[in-house]
């Protein structure tokens, strides 16, 4: 089935459907324009989006005439890793940079600076990613893991890009 | 205004992405799917000089750029604007909707199990220069289950772009993954 546009949002508040498919995409999947995908149900669904569209959670991508049958979108984050940087003095502050911008470039990990905080997605692993952390034994650099749910409502577009799309 | 699909062919130097854009080209357009190509030069246009002798006749000169890295989403946007009538551009290297991973058999068959980004989450992982298995010792047998174990059933095609045994099947990976709303002009 071909989705050339989103019919609206679950929490418009005017969907009761009978039947719910549910189309489950990942943080990478999200970001795409152009897609095909099983459903639950086993519908094939090509995507095929305006590169200014994006998804959210619970966008129908396809309902039956009456809204009784509908397919939605189920957006499943990861984690993401914040990492606060000292601020006390310039120098220490500008030192960590770019010791934990050398750091995040050695392993091609994408970032987004935020609210005084590097976000950084957790790409295979958390466990792997923490030992990357603490093996570089940085000083005055912390870091910890929160749903990615819970700063993608804080992102930009671009930003959600920078951090989850194909580059 | 239609959005133009973009394919990025990504991977490690020397795997063989500019050669993979020069031998699936002539196969899309043999298809009539109207192609842009950006290919992945660094600080050189080696590989935009070698794509354009490639498929001299195949594909017009201005259809295809070189640039690097840095200003790779901005040249990819303005190609198409010069071209807005594209179905698909091949990006090496760059952001796109779809993407396909190129690593080497030379490089060792252990490559998949040591998984990344690239191997778990591309769209389709191609694992090129089969040609050179019995080289390097690597079995092909061996990276399939790998790859496949990493990548949940998504496509993992194997090629060779000097016989280009593996491309016609790459190309309807391609075209049923990606090109799904514009490929079926035969
Ligand atoms: N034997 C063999 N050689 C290949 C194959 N594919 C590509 N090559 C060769 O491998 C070398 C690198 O190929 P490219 O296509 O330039 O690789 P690339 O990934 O674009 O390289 P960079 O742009 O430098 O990262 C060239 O000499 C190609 O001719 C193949 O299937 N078999
Ligand atoms: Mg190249």
């Amino acid at each position: 089935m071909l989705v050339e546009q989103i019919r609206g949002n679950l929490a418009d508040g005017a969907w009761r459907p009978a039947n719910t498919d549910v189309l489950r995409l990942d943080q990478w999947e999200a970001q795409k324009r152009r897609l095909r995908k099983l459903t639950d149900g086993g519908v094939d669904i090509a995507l095929s989006l305006d590169r200014g569209t994006r998804l959210r959670d619970g966008d129908v991508l396809w309902a039956d005439e009456g809204g009784d049958s509908i397919i939605v979108a189920r957006l499943e984050f990861g984690e993401v890793m914040l990492v606060d940087l000292p601020r006390r003095d310039a120098d220490g502050a500008l030192r960590a940079a770019v010791e934990l911008g050398h750091a995040i470039g050695d392993q091609h990990w994408p970032a987004v600076v935020k609210g005084g905080q590097v976000l950084v997605p957790v790409t295979l692993d958390r466990e792997v990613m923490d030992s990357v952390m603490r093996s570089h034994a940085f000083t005055g650099i912390s870091h910890r893991f929160v749903p990615g749910t819970d700063v993608i409502a804080y992102l930009a577009p671009q930003d959600a890009d920078r951090l989850w799309g194909t580059r | 205004m239609k959005t133009i699909c973009r394919i990025g062919v990504g991977g490690p130097v020397g795997s063989g992405k500019t050669a993979l854009i020069e031998e699936l080209v002539p196969r899309l357009v043999q298809r009539h799917l109207k192609v842009l190509v950006v290919t992945g030069d660094a600080v050189s246009t080696e590989d935009a000089d070698h794509v354009r002798r490639a498929l001299k006749g195949i594909l017009a000169e201005d259809r295809i750029a070189g640039v690097p890295a840095a200003v790779r989403r901005d040249a990819v946007e303005d190609l198409e604007s010069r071209f807005p009538d594209t179905d698909v551009v091949l990006i090496e290297n760059g952001a796109a909707d779809f993407v396909v991973h190129v690593i080497d058999v030379a490089a060792g068959d252990r490559i998949p199990r040591k998984n990344g980004p690239g191997i778990s989450r591309s769209d389709i992982l191609v694992v090129n220069k089969t040609d050179l298995a019995p080289y390097v010792d690597a079995d092909l047998g061996v990276m399939a289950a790998d790859a496949a174990v990493q990548r949940g059933g998504k496509p993992v095609v194997f090629t060779n772009c000097r016989t280009g045994f593996g491309i016609p099947e790459l190309t309807e990976r391609i075209l049923e993954g990606a090109l799904f709303d514009v490929g079926v002009r035969v």
